[in-house]
């Protein structure tokens, strides 16, 4: 791939990558690693992908493959069983004209990360329910699932905030220091 | 269709709208116009998304990514193909392999610089890419690239004249330039006039507008005094059809080709 469509590749998907990096990551280095890592891959081995179309979905299931494998050496984490979600979403009350970017991204932040995972890819806009479930490599019903809970756990989080802004500042205060100590 | 597999459903239906022609979510769609209270449910759920939307695209991103990303990809590029001789030999491989994907992508009915057109596209509608120039008019794009000696199209169909313009974006297809003018139809759809020189394409569209669908997009494709042009929206047939359909009844001998500069 010559020098400046690369540089078209990059410009056109570096922000969104870096965006699902971070999501997934919860902080700026290992996000830009992630996403630095996610192009270095495709010089190396996304040459031959002649399909242009296609070239976002590999980037995207690139990063999250380098993500997944990075957390795979880490114990601290332990294993999420996928779907532990309620098996029936409650909609939690919640004013949605009073939600603001950072308590939006701190309630996003809080979902486990299979549910954190989707959740991105469909809030960035880049792709219908199919495609993220090309790029997660998941089965579009789990992707439909992942979504439904996911949404569902994100208004609770948001709603118990709304109600309980104290709680809101103690638990972010909490995070913030869990976030420091790894 | 209950309530409950309404909103199963709707949680996957995107905040910019641009599902709202897919069958999947018809049903439940018209669940919701039948249904008050699922439809207060479903505007919630949509300022929900909203919200959240616009924080996860507003994350800050490093000034320095965009250039590490480069500098990195460089020095990547250059450590594979010197220090790793035996990539020489999997050229051929490589060179088979773009043959075949060439003749994928004829079969498939697009070609490369309308298959980059469309990948490009989806950056520009959710800001990701920025567009070289912005006009609400879509002459006042056309005069612009004309100005820079990028592909313009001579003429556009008139049923864009009317629509709202977005911007326009040049890009690079194989070292080939391909200009893009984004317009607003109805509702929150959008439809791009693709345009680049038809002068090597091996397999250019023919003067009547060819129509195809592809990974949920529509396209109409057709040559025009060696210009090759695509419109291209998430829209219906239908709908590109009526946009298309005015042009039709205003120049029977040359379709698509209505208003020139």
């Amino acid at each position: 791939m010559p020098g400046n469509e690369f540089e078209q590749l990059v410009d056109a998907h570096y922000t969104a990558l870096y965006r699902f990096a971070f999501s997934l990551a919860k902080n700026e280095m290992d996000a830009g690693d992630l996403t630095q890592q996610a192009f270095y891959i495709w010089a190396q081995k996304g040459r031959d992908l002649r399909d242009a179309a296609k070239a976002k979905s590999w980037l995207f299931t690139t990063l999250y493959r380098e993500f997944l494998g990075g957390r795979r050496h880490e114990t601290r984490f332990p294993k999420v069983a996928l779907d532990e979600a309620p098996d029936e979403p409650v909609d939690a009350p919640l004013a949605a004209e009073k939600i603001d970017a950072a308590a939006a991204l701190s309630a996003l932040g809080r979902l486990e990360e299979n549910f954190r995972a989707p959740l991105t890819l469909f809030y960035l806009k880049q792709f219908s329910y199919t495609e993220i479930a090309e790029v997660l490599n998941v089965p579009i019903g789990t992707v439909m699932s992942r979504l439904s809970r996911g949404k569902a756990e994100l208004r609770q989080i948001l709603s118990d905030e709304q109600n309980n802004p104290v709680r809101r500042v103690i638990e972010m205060t909490s995070h913030a220091s869990e976030f420091q100590s790894e | 269709m209950n309530n409950q597999e309404a909103k199963f459903i709707l949680s996957a239906y995107r905040p910019s709208g641009e599902d709202a022609g897919r069958p999947q979510f018809a049903d439940a769609l018209q669940q919701v116009s039948r249904d008050p209270n699922l439809a207060k449910w479903f505007a919630d759920q949509r300022a929900l998304d909203a919200a959240t939307s616009d924080a996860v695209c507003s994350i800050p991103i490093p000034p320095d990514l965009r250039g590490n990303i480069l500098a990195g990809a460089k020095i990547s590029r250059r450590r594979l193909w010197f220090v790793r001789p035996e990539l020489f030999a999997m050229a051929a491989a490589i060179v088979l392999l773009a043959v075949l994907a060439g003749f994928w992508t004829h079969q498939s009915g697009l070609e490369r610089w309308q298959k980059d057109a469309l990948a490009f596209v989806p950056t520009l509608a959710a800001g990701q890419a920025q567009f070289d120039h912005v006009a609400t008019d879509g002459r006042t794009l056309r005069q612009w690239l004309q100005a820079r000696n990028a592909p313009t199209p001579e003429a556009m169909p008139v049923g864009l004249e009317t629509l709202p313009a977005l911007g326009c974006k040049t890009i690079s297809s194989g070292g080939k330039p391909v200009s893009i003018i984004c317009f607003r139809m109805g509702g929150n759809e959008l439809v791009h006039l693709v345009v680049t020189d038809a002068s090597d394409l091996s397999h250019a569209p023919p003067n009547e507008p060819r129509f195809a669908r592809e990974d949920g997009w529509t396209t109409a494709s057709w040559t025009q005094n060696g210009q090759v042009c695509m419109l291209a929206t998430k829209a219906s047939e239908q709908e590109l059809r009526q946009l298309l359909a005015t042009t039709v009844q205003a120049a029977n001998s040359r379709p698509a080709v209505v208003s020139e500069i």
